[in-house]
């Protein structure tokens, strides 16, 4: 049993460590082959594509030059070879493209996107050539060209994208290699530390169980020697014999122990030998699995520094170009419409060439035709144009005139005042007017109003000729004078008429005067020798007689009345007005204390209402309230109870007055009668009174700049208003 | 006793009988002088012209019409209140307008009363009667000596 353990535990141990040994030597020969692959991924792929792009932008950069530099010069022949350029190198392109397709680890739709756009590109490439070629309009090449840019700046845009992605995924990569090669480094260290814990493991095993079988020898021996002692007796004869039999079988065994020990150290040695051996030459090959290794990470590190500066020159590049393209956006625009703006300025030529004809034309009938006369003069003060109306109103011809000095159209005593006159008005811009006499063959002198201007050369300074438009103001000088003498009369008339007018006035002043007293005294007269004969002379007269002189005296009254009230009437109308704020209750109050006798014996109510201050002539107004309240009094004389309302507000800016009575009122029909004088809408024998109370107010109201007005019904009642302004 | 004369100074004849039927009537008068016009009422304050070598008597009241030939009343009344000897004289104006402008003319030179005559002549008599009792009875005038007009 203890030999088999032995023998099995080294077979084990040794098959274990074959084990190990075989797997750590797959792992790590797929490390390094994932290694290799990731490397080679790593510098190749990206690189590629990287090469690829770059050539293609390279190229693409190359064309935009190109193409700006034919936008700018024009230029057929740099067409033609940036045509043939881009025949020649369209396949290198198209292979450039197919290389990045199928290498490029990125999106592939950005690169399907850029050669979309390098074909769209080529195609109106192509198509702006055959525009060229055909010599086509301008503003049409120009806005192809712009197109062709405009597509240019899409590949490229394209392009800068897949570039970007190239650029991260080397650092990316790089970043892997890195890691990846410590990884292996790693692994390698631990497989040589682990194979070298296991062969001192199993040595220090196997000498272990040796010593073991030994030390179990020398007891058992021992055993025997204690034995031998005691077998003093015969007896024990056998039992030592025995015993040295068994001794002899025990180093037996010994011997045959350290023969396999023996063996199995030779063995061991010559395993141990050749794990050496393979264990050396694992680590020489990781050695230099690692040498390369290194070897590949500092080529992959310079290719991708490489990669890096290529594509920091890639964007610099793209950079660039986005603003070249840019600049050929800009330069296109502007050059298409710098090119309209020529087409334009063509046309305009053409049709003003025509205009300056038409115009030049137009001009000389203008100038010939015109009702204003007009007269051009060269440096000399020579007559160089003379139109009709020139002649006309000298009854000198143009061929006459021509060459000749501009003095002759002067009279002689004037001449040099004219010629003066004229040269003064040209100082400074010419645009004063001045009168100048123009002399007619027969003798008779026009008056011009006469405007010169210089007509300069191109430069802008040098007088080459004059030109004087003129107007002929003979007729307006003399109608002026008439006017001014007629304002002068009508000056007069005014003065004369504003004198009748005081005159007249002062008239209607002493007329008024002598109708108060000589018109008065008649009729005073008559009253008063009527009154002495019924007294004095009663026996002679009869009833009939008495009554006719009553009538006679009672009429004469009736007239004087009249008379006064139609004086009264006329001084309202003279009368200045003095303007005061007043309280127009206490006014009212005063107004209604005077009619205190007319009141006894009368159911009279009086209903005053919240009265609005007045503004006016407080006498006259108090005079218009006197006449209201009277009017109303006596108009519901025949109500039993007479109800009279008086009140007032501030509508918009005047204030409105009212009074109302339930008296008889009048027909709307005769409304505007109302306010006139000895106007009466009753019979006298009904209501007592001349008719002139309204028409007072009337004048006084309006002078106030006020309106009176009335409403009513018959047997109604009415109400009168009167309006008068707010003032300040 | 003393006689109180009254002055009526009128160009029109039928206005001074009027004026003297009034007076009558209310027993007024003593003694009623009339002046046809302006100069006739100062030269029987002066008497002077036909008035000259009558009584010395100063009336009691003048009643004078303002609208008169050759002087008119106003003319007159401002003669009588700057001459000393008559500016105590009670003056009514009595006259047929009533224009404001004679009126305040009259007031401002010193009338002592302003009346327009009446068309009716019951008013006219009653007007009369009431001035001529207030004027000719009893309104007092202080006696005209030279010391008083010594300024």
């Amino acid at each position: 049993m203890f030999r088999l353990n032995i023998i099995t535990k080294i077979s084990i141990g040794l098959l274990s460590v074959y084990v190990v040994m075989l797997f750590l030597a797959i792992y790590l020969s797929l490390q390094l082959q994932l290694v290799s692959n990731q490397t080679r991924i790593l510098y190749e792929y990206p690189y590629q594509v990287s090469n690829s792009i770059k050539d293609i932008q390279t190229k693409i950069y190359e064309y935009a030059n190109l193409g700006i530099d034919i936008h700018f010069a024009n230029s057929q022949s740099q067409l033609n070879r940036l045509k043939a350029e881009t025949d020649k190198k369209d396949n290198y392109i198209l292979k450039g493209f197919k290389i990045v397709s199928r290498k490029y680890p990125g999106n592939k739709t950005s690169v399907d996107n850029a050669l979309a756009a390098y074909i769209d590109w080529k195609i109106t490439f192509n198509k702006l050539y055959d525009i060229q070629q055909e010599n086509k309009t301008d503003s049409k090449y120009t806005r192809i060209l712009l197109e062709s840019s405009k597509r240019l700046k899409k590949t490229d845009h394209f392009l800068t994208i897949i570039s970007d992605f190239a650029k991260n995924k080397a650092e990316s990569s790089y970043q892997k290699v890195i890691a990846t090669n410590y990884n292996s480094n790693f692994t390698s260290i631990i497989l040589i530390i682990f194979a070298s814990l296991l062969v001192i493991f199993f040595i220090f095993f196997i000498l272990k169980s040796n010593s073991q079988q030994i030390k179990n020898l020398v007891k058992e021996t021992n055993i025997l020697l204690k034995k031998k002692g005691k077998i003093q007796d015969i007896g024990d004869e056998t039992l030592l014999i025995q015993t040295l039999d068994e001794l002899k079988n025990a180093y037996l065994i010994i011997e045959e122990h350290d023969r396999v020990i023996n063996n199995f150290n030779r063995q061991l040695s010559e395993m141990n030998i050749e794990l050496d051996k393979k264990v050396k030459h694992r680590t020489n090959e990781l050695s230099k699995a690692n040498q390369e290794l290194m070897l590949q990470n500092v080529i992959n590190e310079k290719r991708a520094k490489e990669l890096l500066v290529a594509n920091e020159e890639l964007a610099l590049q793209n950079e660039e170009k986005e603003k070249w393209t840019d600049e050929l956006l800009n330069a296109n625009e502007e050059l298409s419409f710098q090119n309209e703006e020529k087409e334009k300025r063509a046309q305009e030529l053409l049709i003003s060439v025509e205009e300056h004809r038409k115009t030049n034309e137009y001009l000389e009938n203008l100038i010939n035709y015109s009702n204003a006369p007009i007269i051009v003069w060269n440096t000399n003060y020579e007559i160089i144009k003379f139109n009709r109306a020139f002649e006309n109103m000298t009854g000198r011809s143009e061929k006459e005139v021509l060459g000749k000095s501009l003095e002759i159209i002067f009279s002689k005593s004037q001449k040099e005042k004219s010629m003066e006159l004229i040269m003064k008005s040209l100082i400074g811009r010419g645009l004063e007017f001045v009168e100048i006499n123009v002399v007619h063959i027969d003798g008779s002198v026009h008056i011009l109003q006469w405007n010169s201007a210089n007509i300069l050369s191109t430069d802008g300074e040098t007088t080459v000729s004059t030109i004087a438009q003129c107007l002929d103001i003979t007729l307006r000088k003399s109608i002026e004078a008439e006017l001014l003498k007629m304002n002068e009369t009508l000056e007069q008339k005014v003065t004369d008429r504003t004198e009748q007018l005081k005159e007249s006035n002062t008239e209607l002043e002493s007329f008024c005067y002598s109708i108060s007293h000589d018109l008065r005294a008649p009729l005073r007269h008559i009253v008063g020798f009527i009154n002495l004969l019924i007294k004095n002379n009663s026996a002679v007269l009869d009833e009939t007689g008495t009554r006719y002189l009553n009538i006679i005296s009672e009429s004469s009254v009736e007239m004087g009345s009249m008379i006064d009230a139609l004086l009264n009437f006329s001084r309202l109308g003279r009368t200045a007005i003095s303007r005061t704020k007043f309280s127009s209750r206490e006014l009212v109050n005063t107004a209604l204390e005077t009619f205190q006798d007319e009141l006894t014996g009368r159911k009279v109510e009086i209903l005053i209402s919240e009265l609005p201050d007045a503004n006016g002539d407080k006498f006259l107004i108090y005079q218009v309230w006197i006449n209201l309240i009277s009017n109303a009094l006596k108009y519901s004389k025949k109500k039993d109870l007479a109800i009279i309302e008086i009140g007032g507000e501030i509508v918009n800016n005047e204030t409105i007055f009212q009074i109302k009575d339930n008296g008889v009122g009048f027909d709307m029909k005769y409304a505007d009668k109302l306010f006139g004088v000895f106007q009466r809408l009753h019979k006298a024998r009904d209501f007592e009174g001349i008719g002139i109370g309204l028409a007072n107010i009337n004048r006084i109201v309006t002078k106030h700049g006020g309106r009176c007005w009335a409403e009513s019904e018959v047997d109604k009642g009415a109400t009168f208003f009167f309006s008068l302004p707010l003032g300040d | 006793m003393e006689i109180k004369t009254i002055l009526i100074v009128d160009d029109n004849p039928y206005d001074v009988e009027l004026t003297i039927a009034a007076l009558t009537e209310n027993n007024l008068a003593n003694e009623i002088v009339v002046a046809e016009d302006g100069l006739d009422a100062l030269d029987y304050l002066y008497r002077r012209g036909k008035f000259a070598g009558c009584k010395n008597n100063i009336p009691v009241v003048i009643l004078l019409d303002i609208k008169m030939p050759k002087l008119s009343g106003i003319e007159v009344l401002k003669h009588i209140r700057s001459t000393p000897k008559f500016m105590t004289i009670p003056v009514i104006m009595v006259t047929s307008s009533a224009d404001e402008k004679d009126l305040i003319e009259s007031y401002k030179l010193g009338a002592n009363s302003y009346v327009v005559k009446p068309i009716d002549i019951v008013q006219f008599i009653n007007a009369i009667k009431i001035l001529g009792q207030y004027w000719a009875v009893i309104n007092k005038v202080p006696v005209v000596t030279k010391d008083i007009f010594r300024f």
